[in-house]
């Protein structure tokens, strides 16, 4: 074995994890060679050096601290409105595409039926008669109660819902 | 919810702080050292020992439980450091590289050191040394270098707390050794 070869393993030999047959080339080698003695004996120093290296010791205000935090996050999580989250979501990056999609698709899901011909859309539609306007009232009550109750739901499921939902008829669901 | 299922999840939340609060106890001296080398002991150093532990609580439910808790806390303070150094890179520009002008030993005859008074000043001073010459280590090279020199974990800990293979934790801790111990020359070098 030469000196550049076990330069290159004085790191692992001094950590003693060389295989025993390399571990024994090296030990010869170092009986014989000054120079790759005295490398390692420098790097034996340095490894003392930095386990012998003081350690700090936190303070007890460590913990309090650590535990108030952990208390914050066992917190309950607030209640938000629908609206609030709404609001909210604006000052996110991504929110000015998809918050306004959002509102658009509620809003279009509304007036569609007013907009469309009873004949093709079948719910809900513009009262065509006496029986389908109290259908067509029952629906749009139905959907504001509907819009109601998700105010009351946790703010990231009454958001999905509201994100997933393509029309009236799919909050009514 | 019953009122069983209540007390049932109540108990189990408070067996789980409990457990937590024992591994704090246990790790967060290690960890915070850890920390303090991987940082110059930055005053953030606390706060980014903080940060490991509420990252731990978050991600109780994801721990491998084939792995060891402080590997698992020693990764999560690994890419919490890194991930400061991205974001700010004040950390590093702020550290101190060790040249020969700053050096107060440069001065003192090297033969003296041993038997002088004033040893456990010069000691004391070796050892800002060695830290500053530790924080001037590439992020990946220092932190194989203070986990095994300086924690004490083995080649395989290393590899798990800092998520590479073996070979790579080899690799570094060689890179990391040789240039701390040009760096540390003149305290280390036989005869001195």
């Amino acid at each position: 074995m030469n000196c550049s070869r076990v330069r290159n393993t004085l790191s692992e030999y001094i950590d003693g994890v060389l295989a025993p047959s390399v571990q024994y080339a090296v030990e010869a080698h170092l009986a014989a060679c000054a120079p790759c003695l005295a490398e390692c004996e420098a790097q034996r120093r340095m490894a003392r050096v930095l386990i012998e290296m003081p350690r700090r010791q936190l303070g007890p205000e460590f913990d309090a601290a650590l535990q108030a935090r952990l208390r914050d996050l066992d917190a309950p999580p607030q209640r938000v409105s629908l609206l609030d989250r709404l609001r909210r979501s604006s000052a996110r990056a991504w929110s000015p595409v998809l918050a306004p999609l959002a509102i658009a698709g509620l809003a279009v899901a509304l007036w569609r039926p007013m907009m469309a011909p009873p004949t093709v859309t079948p719910t809900p539609a513009m009262p065509s008669s006496p029986l389908a306007s109290r259908k067509y009232v029952t629906q749009m009550v139905a959907a504001h109660q509907t819009l109601d109750r998700l105010r009351d739901v946790p703010e990231s499921e009454a958001v999905d819902d509201a994100l997933r939902a393509t029309s009236v008829g799919d909050l009514i669901e | 919810m019953s009122a069983t299922n209540v007390l049932f999840a109540d108990r189990c939340h408070r067996e789980e702080a409990r457990v937590f609060d024992e591994i704090v106890q246990q790790h967060k001296n290690r960890i915070y050292n850890y920390v303090c080398r991987m940082t110059h002991d930055s005053p953030e150093a606390e706060d980014i020992t903080q940060e490991v532990f509420i990252k731990a609580y978050m991600s109780l439910g994801s721990f491998r439980h084939d792995a060891a808790v402080d590997t698992w806390l020693y990764r999560i303070a690994t890419n919490l450091v890194i991930d400061r150094f991205r974001r700010r890179k004040r950390a590093v520009q702020s550290w101190v590289p060790l040249d020969e002008e700053s050096d107060p030993l440069a001065d003192l005859p090297a033969t003296d050191r041993g038997s002088n008074p004033a040893a456990a000043a010069e000691l004391t001073e070796l050892q800002s040394q060695v830290q500053r010459a530790i924080a001037t280590l590439p992020a990946k090279l220092r932190s194989a270098v203070v986990l095994h020199d300086m924690e004490g974990l083995s080649y395989e800990e290393v590899a798990e707390a800092v998520g590479c293979p073996v070979g790579t934790v080899k690799s570094r801790l060689f890179n990391g050794r040789n240039l701390l111990r040009r760096k540390l020359a003149r305290y280390v070098e036989p005869g001195l």
